[in-house]
């Protein structure tokens, strides 16, 4: 009893959720909307094809009624008599009806006199002659009148119209109920394939939830708005995907890369612990750790605001930055740097150019290039500041005349605490350019490492507002 | 100073306070949001220093309700919240100072007594004066000893910071802040390249320097003795 009836149950549960959805709702009322235009197009049809046959019916009548008049009024009474005895007996297989009274000489004898037009149901008269009832049909189209002393009617049996009706009605039952069928059909296969789409993307769903966060949502050629959504499912995706990749990289940034200084620290204050005897000793060594921590506390800082940026954070505050000013106020920041430390240190700076961003973290991204270029380029080598309009947009290079960095090596070095064999021993912890890195992708811009023969030029290209 | 310090980690509240005091301070602490803000509201104190997260009533809460209230005392956030846009936000709700945890003791107590010493706008001197300096803030022009110096705009602001917190340390990311505008720490000596640019030109033709480096501090402006 179970065995049987359960999948029944889903079967209609199943068919109950293709009914409850939208795409089968609108197709219900599309089909209702058929029905009722298909109904007006066939009511239309009936009225102009029966008024046609009324009246070619009715001019046949007054034909008669014509001719009849003219035989009275040339032959008289008894010619008209005999004439409308025989077309009675004549016309009946033929859908005529012809009666005059007295003597009451008619096909359809029990028809009480009267003047004017009327359509009677036939059955309701006595027929004469049922033989003819064929060909009249169940109602006619009668025209009474007087000739003289004679009461005469003429008329026409409604078979023909009848006859059309029927068809008409039968054509629009057939038609009305399979515009129902194929609509609904055509509503329920339609509406079966989006809701086996959307189970697609449910069940993909629901794998990620489960913890399979490379999984995606198939998208075939289609263009329609399921697809559409399934794109920007898959774009959302890609982008947790990616931040979830930075988080994790983040800590295992930390994992590793930390260690190395937090041992240092370690070793320091292992060995004061040992060793130092003296007030003065431990104090040395307790600020050399105290140092070293801060460092440790410094490099924290800039992993989280790394991420921080990656993850887009800062783009709510971005207003109009006028660049010009602000790489200004680094350059003369940097300008005394350089001349301490014996570079030679040149700008060229368009004037007015703004573009929309956040300006501490632009002043961070050149800030930090300067850093770099006074840091890793020997005393007397050129660095330079530029700020340019482009054809598309603005360039802000920093350039130098130092070693450079080997072509191999300049992806690497927009990593996290990657360094340079040369460069480890100078002082930093291996995330500027990853900061600069990522503030260039907070902006759109573009970050390019090329070789300026010799040394390095750095260059961030911000793209115009307007494109 | 009358200081109240509100913050629920006992362990940061003591050091800070025992700090404070050691330096002359009255420091009172609050663990609670909710009593901090009432002791707030009542006690005549001179600086707060409030933490964001704490229990009942957050800082962001307590400072804007403060503010609301029409009591102006100068405000820091001492906070562990370093997210990017965690110290606009805390400006913004009325905070004077933002100093993210962990912290040198040092930066929170030059920090601090540039927080107090803070006139109001309508106190605000056009002259300021230390020693023989001399610095004219509406004519732009310094002077030692009744000599002219002449001074780039930077050095300028970065004599006038100096000389606002005379004979008090203002650390190296104060003048970041306050000279240049940089929230964040040059890994060159931006810093120390100006401060000695401007020794050059105010301590060095005269025999008695002003300005005096407080190794792992900062700077002090202070009368020769």
């Amino acid at each position: 009893m179970r065995g049987t009836s359960l999948p029944n149950l889903t079967r209609y549960a199943r068919l109950a959720r293709y009914f409850r959805t939208s795409a089968f709702r609108i197709a219900l009322a599309y089909a209702g909307f058929f029905a009722v235009s298909v109904a007006i197009l066939f009511a239309g049809l009936y009225w102009s094809v029966t008024d046609e046959l009324h009246d070619a019916l009715e001019a046949e009548i007054a034909a008669d009624v014509d001719a009849l008049t003219r035989i009275y009024e040339t032959d008289g009474t008894g010619v008209l008599e005999d004439l409308v005895r025989r077309r009675a007996a004549d016309a009946a297989g033929r859908g005529g009806i012809y009666g005059i009274d007295p003597p009451g000489l008619t096909n359809q004898p029990a028809l009480p006199p009267f003047t004017g037009w009327r359509t009677v149901v036939l059955d309701d008269l006595q027929s004469a002659d049922n033989g003819n009832r064929d060909a009249l049909g169940d109602r006619g189209l009668l025209y009474g009148f007087t000739l003289g002393d004679r009461q005469l009617i003429v008329g026409r049996g409604l078979y023909r119209v009848e006859e059309t009706t029927e068809l008409l009605v039968d054509a629009l039952t057939v038609s009305l109920s399979l515009t129902v069928v194929l609509a609904l059909a055509g509503g329920l296969l339609f509406s079966r394939s989006a809701v086996r789409r959307i189970a697609v993307i449910g069940r993909t769903t629901e794998a990620i939830v489960a913890g399979d966060i490379a999984r995606r949502i198939p998208v075939d050629g289609r263009n329609d708005e399921l697809a559409g959504l399934s794109r920007n499912i898959n774009h959302m995706l890609d982008r947790i995907e990616a931040l979830m990749a930075g988080l994790r990289q983040v800590g295992d940034d930390i994992a590793h890369d930390l260690r190395t200084p937090l041992g240092r620290l370690r070793q320091k204050l292992e060995r004061a612990h040992r060793e130092e005897t003296t007030v003065d000793g431990c104090k040395t060594a307790l600020a050399a750790a105290l140092e070293e921590a801060d460092a440790l506390l410094e490099t924290f800082g800039a992993l989280l605001r790394i991420a921080q940026i990656e993850a887009g954070a800062r783009k709510s505050r971005f207003a109009a930055v006028d660049l010009s000013a602000l790489a200004g106020t680094i350059a003369e920041a940097y300008g005394d740097v350089a001349d301490a430390t014996g570079h030679r240190f040149t700008t060229s700076i368009a004037p007015d150019i703004t573009i929309h961003g956040d300006k501490d973290l632009l002043a961070q991204a050149l800030a930090n290039l300067l850093d770099n270029a006074v840091t890793h380029t020997p005393p007397g080598a050129e660095i330079s500041l530029g700020l340019h309009h482009e054809v598309d947009g603005t360039s802000l290079s920093v350039t130098d005349r130092g070693p450079g960095i080997p072509e191999a090596e300049r992806d690497k070095v927009l990593t996290r605490f990657y360094r340079l064999e040369q460069s480890r021993t100078t002082p930093g912890n291996g995330l500027g350019l990853a900061m600069v890195k990522a503030i260039a992708e907070l902006h759109g811009a573009v970050l390019t490492l090329e070789d300026n023969r010799p040394g390095l030029s750095v260059t961030l290209r911000f793209p115009n507002a307007e494109s | 100073m009358k200081i109240l310090v509100i913050e629920d980690d006992t362990d940061t509240a003591d050091y800070v306070a025992e700090g404070l005091r050691r330096e002359g301070h009255a420091v009172d602490i609050e663990a609670n949001g909710k009593a901090g803000l009432v002791q707030a509201i009542g006690g005549t104190y001179d600086v707060l220093v409030v933490d964001r997260r704490l229990p009942e009533v957050d800082g962001l809460t307590i400072v804007k309700t403060l503010r609301g209230a029409n009591v102006t005392t100068p405000t820091m956030f001492l906070t562990t919240m370093a997210g990017i846009d965690d110290r606009v936000e805390g400006l913004e709700a009325g905070g004077d100072d933002y100093l993210v945890k962990p912290f040198a003791f040092s930066e929170l107590l030059a920090r601090l007594h540039a927080l107090a010493r803070r006139p109001a706008l309508s106190e605000e001197p056009t002259i300021l004066t230390v020693g023989g300096l001399r610095l004219d803030l509406v004519r732009h022009r310094a002077a030692r000893d009744g000599v002219d110096i002449d001074l780039l705009p930077r050095e300028f602001r970065l004599l006038e910071c100096l000389m606002r917190h005379a004979g008090r340390v203002v650390t190296r990311t104060m003048l970041l802040e306050r000279v240049w505008d940089f929230h964040f720490d040059p890994k060159t000596s931006v810093v120390e390249t100006h401060v000695s640019r401007l020794r050059a030109k105010i301590d060095r033709p005269f025999d008695k320097p002003m300005i005096q480096t407080r190794r792992g501090a900062g700077y002090i402006l202070a009368k020769p003795d």
